[in-house]
This record gives C-alpha cells, structure tokens and sequence, in this order.
C-alpha cells in the first residue's frame, strides 16, 4: 500500500472509528466500516456542498466531528447504561480481520497496473474533479449540458472519497481515484464477509474456521465475479458488497441491534454510491422493516373486529406499528432520496429514460434475457442448494436464529425484475447497453448467491447442531440473539424465542407465544421492548 | 407476502425443546439421507466456488500480464500528456467546445478538461475548438486547440 494510500484510509477511517465502534463493539466488521463510514459522511458533505456551499473538505470535517460528538454524548447517556455484548476474543477477531481481509490481497494486487475503467474515467474521476472544484464549479458543472454523459445524478460516495484524496494530494495523480474506490470496494466485502463469519461464532473451532474460510471465499468471488471493475475504479463491486452487507446483517443474521445498525449503514453506503444501490437498498429496507416488525394477520382481525367498539385503543398500535415500520425504511434511505431530491431540483435527468428507442418492449426484453442469463448460472445451482437445504437442515437454519433463505432471494429477484424492466424501458440503444453493462448489473444478484450457497454450506457442516443457540436462553433470562451477544445489549432487545423482534401490537392479541418466551416472564419481556423503542 | 424467519413449520419456533427433539445426525435412513444432503450441499458449494476463484486468479494473472501492464501504462501515458496539453494550451477558465467524430474523444477530453476549462455546447457559446487528431505527441494522438 503505497503511503497515500494509507493517509486516505486514515482520512476516512478515523472519523468513522468511533461510529463504528459504537454500532459494532468488538466485532471484526469494525476495521472494515470505519472507512466506509468516512466515505458515507464524505458523500453526505457533498450533498451539503452541492446544496449549501462551501467546500467538501470543511462539510466533511463539520460532519466528521459532529457525527463523533453525537456518538461521545450518546455513549454518555446511554453506554453507561448498556452491557458490554461479549463479542468474540481478540484470537478470533484478529484471525477473522487477517484471513477475510488476506483473501483480498490477492486480487487488489491488479491496482499495481493502474488500470483506468472507462466509467472510471467518464464518471467518477470526472465527478471527483467537479467535487474537488468546490461549490460553483459543482453546480455549474451539474448543469452543465456538455457532461450530459457523465451520468451527473449518480450518487456521490465513490467521487466524494476521489475527491478527497485529491483535496489532500492534489491532481498529480489521478489514479488515487481508482485505488480509493477499490479500497473502499475491499472494506464492504470485509464487512459482508466479516458479518457472515459471525454465524459460526458459537461453534467449536472447526466450524468457526470453516465459517471464516467461507466469508474470506465470498470476498475473492466478489472480486472474480467483477473481474476487471473491481479494481479500474468502478464501483459496481462497492454497492453490490454493501449491499450484500446489508442483506446479511438485516436478513441473514439472527435479529439483533448491532445488525440492524450494521444493516442501516450498510445499505446507506449502497444508496450513495450508485442509482442501483438506491433501488436495492430500498428493497432491502423494506424487508428488514417486515423482518423486524412482522405483519401478523391474525393480530390484526381480532383488532379490526373490536375496532368498533374501541376504535382509539385498538388502532393506535397497528398505526405506530406501520409508523416504526415506515420509519425504518426512511431513516436509513435519507441519504440516498436526499441526493436523488437535489439532483431532481437542480433540474438533472437521468439519460436511461426519457426517450424512446424504437425498439420494441418484446426486441428489448429478448436480447436482455439473451445477455443476461449467461451470468446467472450460480441461480439454478443455488435454486437446487436452497432445496435440498429447506428440506433438510430447515430446522437447523432456524435453531441457528438465521434469518429464512426466502428474504435473500426475494430481493435478488426484485433486484432482477428491477434490472429488466429497467432495460425494457430504457431510451438506451439495448445491445449496445447490454454489451457495455450487463456484466456488471449482474454482479450483486450473482454475489449474493455465492454467500446463500456459502451460507448452506456452514449449515450443512453443523452436524452436531452447534449453531443451534437461537431460542436458548442465558443464565439472565435472556435470548442468546443466534449465539451472537450474549448477555450483551443486543440480546436484551425484544426478541420472541423465534428470533423475532415483537411486533408491539399489544399483548396477548397475537400469535401464540412459543414456550421459551413465556419462560421469560411478562415483565422482563415488557422491560425489553421499552428499552428498544426507547 | 414475506418470507417468515426461522425456516422451521410455523408455530415450531426454534426453542431447546425443539432441538432436543431434533438432533442431528439422525439415525437410521433419514440420518443417511441427511448425511447424503450434506455431503451434496458440500460438494456443490466447494465446486461452484473453485471455479469462481479460479476465474478471480486467472483475472488477477491476466491483469498483471506484460501484456496488460504495458497496455494501461500506454493509456495512462496518453491520459496523463493529454492532460497537461490542455493545460499548457488553453488558459484557465476558458469556454470551449469539444469536437470529435468519436464519442470516446469528445468524452476523454471533456473529462481530461474538468476543473480548468469549461467544456461548452452549442459551438456558438465557445471561445476556443478543441479536437484529437491522430499524431505522436500523446502517445498515438495529438491536441488540436484554436480559438474561434
């Protein structure tokens, strides 16, 4: 790593230690976010300079202390407060960080070429340069039509990080563009792959070995599976594994604080860094909301038919319900809608829409399947993994408090649905389009694949059921969130013995509860979900 | 509708109870039958990740080939001269329209001009043209700027 190098990543890391650390506690997706977290803040100062003033530099150091003092108060108030999650020892943290992030040296020994992609080029530096211009060149440049091409309403994360290096290093080296967003690339695969470690975290070292050299196997796959544009500077790579990160903290993992928090920030690196992290995120958001706040059907009958005689009492929680659920999708995805917001009211559009090609919806939806399906061999192959695993070790994927399969595959599907509909209306020439991207669109439905498959696989070697600590309960009447946090902040939430948050419908009016919750006692219960709405 | 967590029939949460009355291997021909679904999911995953990884080293080999390094060496030789020509050729803050028959020009050169000229359409709004043509400066072009 050359020294640059080494300065931004300090440059993003250290205002984004402390964040992380916050949400994380010891955790080996800790050294793997603090940069990414850099990013994000860095690509919200951009939303401010863009929409402000001023420079990238000073919003991001405004950003950088405000969002740390924030954390240091509510560390004050509410740390104290908190139990320290158990987290794994320092000997299993280094070996994860070591191995998950080795796994990555390997292919990022391709930035040693200096390899310039051509988005990389006509998007990224491009937006890097504008950002480092400050405020007017920014703005003039966005409504500017002769950078029409350079898709200016593509969010700003990879270009802000870009731009920082060159407020720091000045414009003698471009590349430093490219070996930032490879470097912020390699952090969210280590968090995805970090997180998915965590699943073997109860078991004995066996498992727990094969747990790491699962993730660290997920993190290469990234990498082969974008070939050439995980390290030229595209950032195809980037939202796929922060998506993905997402998608295993908030879908995957048994439920619990610190990955819901790993999941929001996660899929808030993936809604700023491109238009198909926003669309994914979203998706993703979306099913956490469901996730942790379940509709329950028959809750709601039983409700609706005593609605008439206690209208008030009875709908305030299924509107709070759907108001916590409402908020879960907003609050993380505000970054993202914000810059989608300011471009929309600078009067910048998107030149994937608009005009008609000619061509005709059946043409166009044709040559995408054409294209497309040749890189998503991994779905039928995972299809057959997902069930022979449903079928078999369905029950061990759920003492293990992992999230069902279903969740995964339903947002890679979305994501597809998304994808084709998006090719089939496109004003873009199709093949020409497919020609150039579909390789790349491709990247995170593929990736997220690999990590079920990688997933079963851990499952499948739980032969003698470590895994299983998802309903058991800690010597303090706790949930052992999955094996994760006992005894620690996490597993004091409000989660029933299926791993489920509580919907806070109301007692009583719901599902029956299962055994090991009622073991908990009403009011330890109650206590619980004070203290997570709280 | 939304896919619920645990994987387990509903109403069959996982609770101790449940993996007491679940325990794994299972004997007799459900437990071989287990076994065989282990050792399948194995074996699949092991190969569908080989040959992914595989792929990623051959990637890697290829990426830091002489081949590939002398290639985008090459290039950001090009880049980097066309760069500083148009610094060298056009005064700072000067308005300028791009015209090339190649798409890919016209976009490097846009991109080559961020932060110090302002790249301008129509023709008419322009002080200065700015074109590559084929030529030895910059590797295999050369720029071409007037003032209009």
């Amino acid at each position: 790593m050359s020294r640059a190098l080494f300065v931004l990543v300090v440059m993003l890391g250290l205002p984004g230690f402390l964040p992380a650390l916050a949400a994380v506690r010891r955790s080996p997706a800790l050294f793997f976010l603090a940069p990414l977290i850099g990013a994000a803040m860095a690509a919200v100062a951009v939303e401010f300079e863009l929409g402000v003033g001023g420079s990238l530099l000073m919003w991001y150091v405004v950003l950088s202390v405000l969002t740390n003092v924030a954390v240091i108060a509510w560390w004050w108030v509410v740390g104290g407060s908190s139990t320290q999650p158990a987290g794994p020892s320092w000997v299993w943290l280094a070996l994860t960080v070591v191995v998950v992030g080795g796994a990555m040296v390997v292919p990022m020994t391709g930035l040693r070429t200096l390899m310039f992609g051509r988005d990389a080029n006509s998007i990224w530096l491009t937006h890097s340069l504008m950002i480092a211009g400050g405020h007017q060149v920014l703005l003039a440049d966005m409504r500017n039509s002769a950078y029409a091409f350079s898709n200016l309403d593509y969010p700003p994360l990879a270009s802000a990080a870009g731009a920082l290096a060159f407020a720091r290093f000045g414009l003698a080296r471009l590349h430093l563009a490219v070996d930032v967003t490879a470097l912020l690339t390699a952090c969210a695969l280590g968090v995805a792959g970090a997180s998915l470690a965590t699943v073997t975290e109860r078991g004995r070292p066996f498992l727990r070995v094969a747990g790491i050299v699962v993730a660290a196997a997920v993190c290469m796959a990234g990498f082969s599976l974008a070939a050439d544009s995980a390290v030229d500077g595209r950032a195809d790579l980037l939202w796929s594994a922060a998506a993905l990160g997402a998608i295993i903290c908030g879908l995957v993992l048994p439920q619990s604080k610190r990955s819901l928090v790993l999941a929001w920030i996660c899929a808030i690196v993936a809604s700023l860094t491109k238009n198909e992290g926003l669309t994914t995120a979203l998706i993703v958001l979306v099913l956490i909301a469901f996730r942790y706040r379940p509709l329950s059907w028959r809750r709601q009958l039983p409700a609706h038919a005593e609605s008439h005689a206690r209208p008030r009492r009875r709908l305030s929680p299924t509107v709070r319900s759907w108001a916590e659920r409402a908020a879960f999708v907003v609050l993380p995805a505000l970054p993202g809608l914000a810059w989608l917001l300011l471009v929309h009211l600078l009067g910048v559009r998107d030149r994937f829409f608009g005009q008609h090609s000619g061509e005709t919806p059946g043409l166009r939806a044709g040559a995408t399947l054409n294209s497309i399906l040749p890189h998503l061999v991994i779905v039928p192959i995972a299809l057959a993994v997902l069930v022979v695993g449903g079928v078999f070790f369905h029950r061990a994927r759920g003492g293990a408090g992992l999230g069902n399969p279903g969740w995964l595959w339903v947002v890679c599907l979305s994501y597809l649905a998304v994808l084709l509909a998006t090719y089939v209306v496109g004003a873009y020439e199709i093949h020409w389009w497919l020609k150039t991207s579909a390789a790349r669109t491709t990247i995170f439905p593929q990736l997220a694949l690999y990590a079920d498959l990688g997933i079963w696989l851990i499952i499948a070697l739980d032969a003698s059921g470590q895994l299983r600590g998802g309903g058991r309960l800690d010597a303090g009447g706790r949930l052992a969130a999955g094996g994760l946090d006992a005894g620690g902040l996490d597993a004091g939430g409000p989660l029933d013995a299926a791993g489920r948050l509580s919907a806070g419908e109301g007692p009583g009016g719901g599902q029956p509860r299962p055994a090991a919750a009622v073991k908990i006692g009403a009011s330890t219960q109650d206590e619980q979900e004070t203290k997570w709405r709280s | 509708m939304t896919p619920r967590d645990s994987g387990a029939e509903p109403g069959s949460p996982p609770t101790p109870g449940n993996a007491a009355r679940d325990p794994s291997p299972q004997p007799g021909s459900h437990g071989r039958l287990t076994a065989a679904a282990r050792l399948l999911i194995a074996a699949t995953v092991a190969v569908m990740f080989a040959l992914c990884l595989h792929r990623g080293f051959d990637i890697t080999a290829f990426e830091r080939s002489a081949t590939s390094v002398d290639r985008w060496s090459s290039f950001n030789q090009r880049e980097e001269c066309i760069y500083a020509a148009i610094r060298s050729e056009l005064p700072r803050g000067a308005t300028v329209f791009i015209y090339d028959r190649a798409v890919t020009y016209r976009q490097e050169l846009t991109e080559l001009s961020t932060l110090w000229a302002i790249p301008r359409r129509p023709r008419t709004t322009a002080q200065w043209m700015m074109t590559l043509v084929r030529g030895q400066e910059c590797v295999d072009v050369t720029l071409k700027v007037h003032r209009r």
